[in-house]
C-alpha cells in the first residue's frame, strides 16, 4: 500500500494545478485583511479555509488522486497486478489527507506569517485553536472525498464523483441548515459537517468535542461502504 | 507431463443473462506461447479479466501457479505482466509513467532506472522524455509491453497487441514475444483475432467461441490436420485424366499445413470471405 502512495504522491507533485491553486490561496491568505482585530482576522481565516478553502482543494485533489486514475485507465492495471482492492481504496484515501494536511498546513503557515506582517496581536490560544481548526477542515475534506470516491466507485465516472464533491463541499452546509431551519428535522445537527462543527465549537469553549466520536463514526461507515462497493465493482478493459 | 501455470476449469460468467462464458476450460502450461483466438465478443477479453481479477466468477475456478485462494490469486497475480490496452498517465513521460509502475510493482528504488533501461531496449523504445499523449499508436504499444515485462514477470498476457500496427510492426511484436519466452522464460498468452498473424507467433491455441473453448490445439496439430497436397505438373489436363490412370510423373511436390484460419473456420464456422 505504501509502494502505491509514494508512486502516486510522486506523479501528483509533478502536476501544475497542484501549485496553481496553491499559490491562489496563499495570495489570497495574505492579501486579504479582515478588519483590525485578531478575532476577526482569525474569523475569516476560519471561513476562508471551510468555505471557500475546502472547495477549492478539493476539487484538485480530487482530479489529481481519483480522475486521472479513472480516465486512465490505470486502477485497472493496478488491480490487474494483484494490488488488494481494500488497500486500493485506502490509499487513495491517504493520498488525499496527505495532500490536504500539506495544503492546509502551508494556509496556516501563511496565516500565522500574514499576522506577523500586519502586526495584529493573534493570541498563542488564537493560534492553537486556528490550527485545530485546519485540523477539522482536513477531516471534513476527507469525508467529502470519501462521499465522493462512493459516487465513483459505484459509478466508474469521474464526472458524477466530482458533481457530489462539489455539493457536499460548496452547499452541503447551507442546504441541511436551511432545511433545518425550516423543518422539524436537525439534519444539520446530525450531519457529518454539523458534528464537526459543534466537536469544534465544544473544544474552543473548553469542553471535549464528544460529537467528534460520531463524526468520525460516519466517516468510518463511508469508507467501508467504498471497500465493499469497490470490492464487488466489475472492471472494464 | 507439462506444468499448467494458469488453468481455468468450467468457469461461468454471466452479467445478468447474458451468458458471457459458459463453462471455460483451458490450460496454459510453463513456457507456452499461447495464443487464444475468437472473433469479437467470442468471451477472450472476458477470460483474460477473470485471470486477472478484474470480474468475479460466477462459478469454477481459476488457478495461477497451483493457487485458487483469493489471498494466494492476489499474491501471483504479482508474477503476471499484461498489456491490455494503453493505459498511462498521459501528461506524464514514458519514463515517468515506467517508473510509477516500477514503484508500485516494488521493484528496489536502486534498480528502478536500470530496469527501466532494460526494458526499454528490450522493445527498442527510445525517446522516452516526451509525455506519452504525443507518442504514437506503435510507440504507445511498445511502452505497454516494455510496462508489462517490468520487473520480469513469469507470464505475460497480450491482449491484441499488434492491433492498428503497420506490417513491420506486426513483425517486431511477434519477434519481440518468441524472444521474451526464449531468452527471459515467460510464458506468453497473446490474444488475436488476426488469426493467420497468431499462427507465426503461438505454438498452443485456444480456440474460444460463444464463451466457451472449442478446442486447445498445438502446432503439432495444425500440420497433421488434413495435410494438402500441392502437386505442379507438366499437363494439367493431361495429369487429370492421367492421373485416373495413375501413369503420369509428378514434377514437384509440397506438403502445406493447413493454415490456423483454415482450422478455426472448419471448427466454429463461417468463412474467410
Amino acid at each position: 500500500m505504501n509502494r502505491l502512495i509514494k508512486a502516486d504522491l510522486k506523479r501528483i507533485v509533478v502536476k501544475p494545478t497542484v501549485y496553481i491553486v496553491g499559490l491562489i490561496m496563499v495570495i489570497l491568505v495574505l492579501t486579504r485583511t479582515a478588519s483590525d482585530t485578531s478575532s476577526d482576522q482569525v474569523n475569516f481565516y476560519k471561513a476562508f479555509f471551510n468555505n471557500v478553502g475546502l472547495i477549492f482543494i478539493s476539487i484538485p485533489i480530487f482530479l489529481s488522486v481519483y480522475s486521472d486514475e479513472i480516465k486512465s485507465g490505470i486502477m485497472v492495471s493496478i488491480i490487474g497486478m494483484g494490488m488488494d482492492r481494500k488497500k486500493v481504496v485506502l490509499s487513495k484515501l491517504e493520498d488525499a489527507l496527505v495532500l490536504y494536511g500539506v495544503t492546509y498546513l502551508l494556509l496556516y503557515i501563511t496565516a500565522l506569517i500574514k499576522n506577523a506582517m500586519s502586526g495584529l496581536p493573534v493570541t498563542p490560544r488564537q493560534n492553537a485553536f486556528l490550527f485545530l481548526f485546519c485540523v477539522f477542515c482536513v477531516i471534513r475534506g476527507i469525508g467529502i472525498m470519501a462521499l465522493a470516491s462512493l459516487v465513483l466507485f459505484l459509478t466508474f465516472s469521474a464526472s458524477g464523483g466530482m458533481l457530489i464533491l462539489i455539493v457536499a463541499g460548496a452547499a452541503g452546509a447551507g442546504l441541511l441548515s436551511y432545511i433545518q431551519d425550516n423543518t422539524s428535522i436537525p439534519l444539520y445537527d446530525i450531519s457529518y459537517i454539523g458534528l464537526l462543527d459543534k466537536a469544534f465549537a465544544d473544544f474552543q469553549n473548553g469542553s471535549f468535542g464528544v460529537t467528534l466520536l460520531p463524526a468520525l463514526a460516519y466517516l468510518a461507515a463511508i469508507i467501508a461502504l467504498n471497500i465493499i462497493t469497490f470490492d464487488r465493482k466489475e472492471m472494464d478493459l | 507431463m507439462s506444468e499448467a501455470v494458469i488453468k481455468l476449469e468450467n468457469v461461468y460468467k454471466a452479467y445478468g443473462k447474458h451468458e458471457v462464458l459458459k463453462g471455460v476450460n483451458m490450460q496454459v502450461n510453463r513456457g507456452d506461447i499461447y495464443g487464444l483466438v475468437g472473433r469479437n465478443g467470442a468471451g477472450k477479453t472476458t477470460i483474460f479479466k477473470m485471470i486477472l481479477g478484474l470480474s468475479e466468477v460466477n462459478s469454477g475456478s481459476v488457478s495461477i501457479e497451483g493457487s485458487t485462494g483469493k489471498k494466494e490469486l492476489e499474491k501471483n497475480r504479482g508474477k503476471i505482466g499484461f498489456l491490455v490496452g494503453c493505459r498511462f498517465y498521459n501528461y506524464l513521460s514514458a519514463e515517468k509513467n515506467l517508473m510509477y509502475f516500477a514503484t508500485v510493482k516494488g521493484i528496489p528504488r536502486k534498480e528502478r532506472k536500470q530496469e527501466i533501461a532494460r526494458v526499454l531496449e528490450t522493445v527498442g523504445l527510445g525517446d522516452v522524455k516526451k509525455p506519452v499523449k504525443s507518442f504514437s499508436l506503435g510507440m504507445q504499444q511498445r511502452l505497454g509491453i516494455a510496462n508489462a515485462i517490468l520487473g520480469n514477470p513469469d507470464i505475460l498476457i497480450l491482449d491484441e497487441p499488434t492491433n492498428g500496427l503497420d506490417p513491420q510492426g506486426i513483425a517486431d511484436i511477434r519477434n519481440l514475444v518468441k524472444r521474451l519466452r526464449d531468452e527471459y522464460n515467460m510464458t506468453v498468452i497473446v490474444s488475436s483475432h488476426i488469426l493467420g498473424e497468431l499462427e507465426h507467433t503461438a505454438d498452443r491455441f485456444g480456440i474460444v467461441n460463444e464463451g466457451v473453448v472449442v478446442k486447445e490445439i498445438t502446432q503439432q496439430d495444425l500440420q497433421e490436420n488434413q495435410p494438402a497436397v500441392e502437386i505442379a505438373v507438366s499437363d494439367l489436363e493431361k495429369a487429370r485424366r492421367v492421373l485416373e490412370e495413375n501413369g503420369i510423373k509428378i514434377m514437384r511436390e509440397v506438403n502445406e499445413k493447413s493454415s490456423l484460419e483454415d482450422f478455426y473456420f472448419r471448427l466454429v464456422g463461417g468463412s474467410k470471405e
